[in-house]
């Protein structure tokens, strides 16, 4: 079964299951974030708390982590993964003060092979955040 | 097609005029003296509609290669970069945060500000006096000498933050324990974790350590005077209160984050005093050929401005004074024409803007060094108030009243005209766009 979208948008993330295929077991999981504003005139300021079983793996916050090591795949198996993103919005000549709508995509790649990509579009609400809970299973 | 139409009307016209009979009347208003563009571009009196921003040294380098084909200098060349970004490539969507604060230090505000431009342009005999025709070169640098302070809305922004990263962190390492009194010794721990390692992280900490630590010491207290309630002794109502906590530094996030967006276009410019230093030169490459350069014109600006916000904290209604300054020296290559003088310029301009009401004073002086036999003073200047006050969302009521000169070069005047200008605006329809064309008179 595939995996489901586990981004949640602007409430706490429930639980959801992230199955990595077992052909992956002996190789490393990558985490991947990318933020896209949707609107000209714009700019956003972004916090991404990644946190794995409840062990804080991505202090600096920002930017979007880019191919953040996870652990392989084999190590990762009933391991939570919280996500936490804000995301801001400040005007930058807008001509109006109705935030950009923003686009988050999470990434996950065994290696350079891609094993899932999830987006969600938010709404105007300013910050807005994007949560996500996974229970990783590899077996 | 139109969905906003104005209809003018003048109420006075003009009401006491000396004329300058023969003379052009290109006003010189403040907006005119401020340095709008990159230098270069101004100096050379161009408008560029596609302008390269090289980011690294090699593209810049490879820009100012191509402005030279066959040995000669190609025209319509526009270039536009800041060599401290060199280094540093940031996505000009993302606010750094970094960036923003972190900048202390006069060499520093410099180094960070500095830009640099350079554009070609044919040219024609008007601009450039006597000079064969050729190209044009024009090249500006521009910094800031002091760079102003951030809006004290970003602040109060800034501290939602942290306290929000603040309980997240620790909802975030605590979650799924059940076990109580290891939930309650991990929430001391990770505080004092956030407290020692995590000052630098966070991008958008605008405070010192010192007010950092004094801000999660005061929400430390909060955690323990609600870990020693006697309904807190479960892990549901601890989860809770941090939770809690938590959406309530997102709400103050929202809030500052919305007084910021509704009161400023620009809520991340730098706000109080700032002064920045500009300088433009345009050399004319005669009948295109390297060996026939000759200096053609510059100007050097100083430019200080200063801001209050008088609106009142987190409310709607804009209340705003700006003082806007600009002292300009042009010197010019008089043995070929380009212009009989060289000029001083000062402009001063003091505005008030409200949600309904925009008041302007603005004063310019000019002193040539040369002006011609018929002229007898060595000066002229330019006094206007103008005063725009929005009736309602249809109806907006202009006037303005001053005295003026004639700023043309080759055709310097005294100050004489004396005017009284006033109109009304009215949109017929609701404007649902700000594509929407404005009509100004």
């Amino acid at each position: 079964m595939a995996n489901q979208n586990p981004i949640y948008i602007d409430q706490r993330a429930d639980n959801e299951e992230f199955v990595i295929p077992s052909e992956f077991k002996e190789v490393m999981i990558f985490l991947t974030i990318k933020v896209e504003i949707l609107k000209g005139g714009w700019k956003y300021a972004s916090g991404h708390n990644v946190y794995l079983n409840r062990k804080d793996i991505y202090m600096n916050r920002s930017p979007e982590p880019e191919d953040l090591k996870l652990n392989y795949a084999k190590n990762l198996d009933g391991l939570y993964l919280d996500l936490r993103s804000h995301i801001s919005r400040f005007r930058d000549g807008s001509d109006d003060d109705i935030p950009a709508k923003v686009e988050y995509e999470l990434i996950f790649e065994a290696g350079d092979t891609l094993i899932d990509s999830f987006s969600r579009i938010s709404a105007e609400n300013n910050p807005t955040d994007f949560n996500s809970y996974v229970l990783f299973k590899c077996q | 097609m139109f969905r906003y139409t104005n209809i003018l009307f003048l109420l006075i016209i003009p009401f006491l005029s000396k004329g300058q009979g023969g003379h052009e009347d290109p006003d010189i208003d403040f907006e005119l003296l401020k340095v709008n563009s990159a230098p270069s571009f101004i100096i050379l009196g161009v408008e560029p509609e596609n302008i390269q921003r090289p980011n690294s040294p090699r593209k810049f380098v490879a820009s100012i290669q191509n402005a030279v084909v066959n040995g000669k200098i190609v025209p319509n060349v526009a270039i536009e970069t800041t060599p401290y970004y060199w280094k540093k490539p940031t996505d000009s969507i993302r606010f750094s945060g970094r960036e923003f604060y972190n900048n202390s230090g006069f060499l520093n505000t410099i180094s960070k500000t500095l830009s640099l431009s350079l554009s070609t342009s044919e040219t024609d005999s008007v601009i450039f006096g006597t000079l064969k025709s050729g190209t044009g070169m024009g090249f500006g640098l521009r910094f800031l000498l002091v760079d102003g302070k951030m809006n004290p809305l970003l602040s109060d922004w800034s501290k939602a933050i942290i306290i929000r990263e603040y309980y997240e962190h620790l909802d975030m390492t605590s979650r799924g324990i059940s076990d109580i009194s290891r939930y309650s010794s991990i929430l001391l721990i990770e505080t004092e974790n956030f407290k020692n390692n995590y000052f630098d992280k966070l991008e958008y900490n605008f405070f010192s350590k010192a007010n950092f630590n004094r801000i999660i010491n005061q929400e430390l207290n909060n955690l323990l005077t609600f870990l020693n309630l006697p309904s807190s002794n479960n892990v549901d109502a601890i989860e809770s209160f941090l939770q809690a906590s938590a959406d309530n530094a997102k709400n103050n996030q929202a809030k500052y984050l919305d007084a910021l967006n509704s009161e400023y276009e620009f809520p991340l410019a730098k706000q109080g005093f700032i002064l920045e230093m500009v300088f433009g030169n345009a050399l004319l490459f005669q009948e295109n050929k390297f060996n026939q350069v000759a200096h053609a014109k510059g100007a050097i600006w100083l430019t200080p401005s200063y801001s209050w916000n008088l609106s009142k904290h987190k409310s709607r209604d804009i209340s705003l004074i700006e003082l806007m300054g600009v002292l300009r020296y042009t010197y010019n290559n008089q043995k070929d024409s380009v212009d009989i003088s060289d000029y001083f310029d000062i402009g001063l301009k003091g505005q008030y803007t409200s949600n309904n009401l925009t008041f302007a004073l603005e004063g310019i002086y000019r002193y040539a060094s040369k002006v011609p036999d018929d002229i007898d003073k060595n000066y002229t200047y330019r006094l206007v108030t103008s005063l725009n006050y929005k009736i309602n969302s249809l109806v907006t009521f202009n006037f303005n009243f001053g005295t003026s000169f004639n700023g043309n070069t080759t055709t310097y005047t005294d100050a004489k005209e004396l005017f009284a200008i006033g109109g009304l605006n009215f949109g017929i329809f609701n404007r649902t766009g700000s594509e929407s064309p404005e009509i100004s008179y």
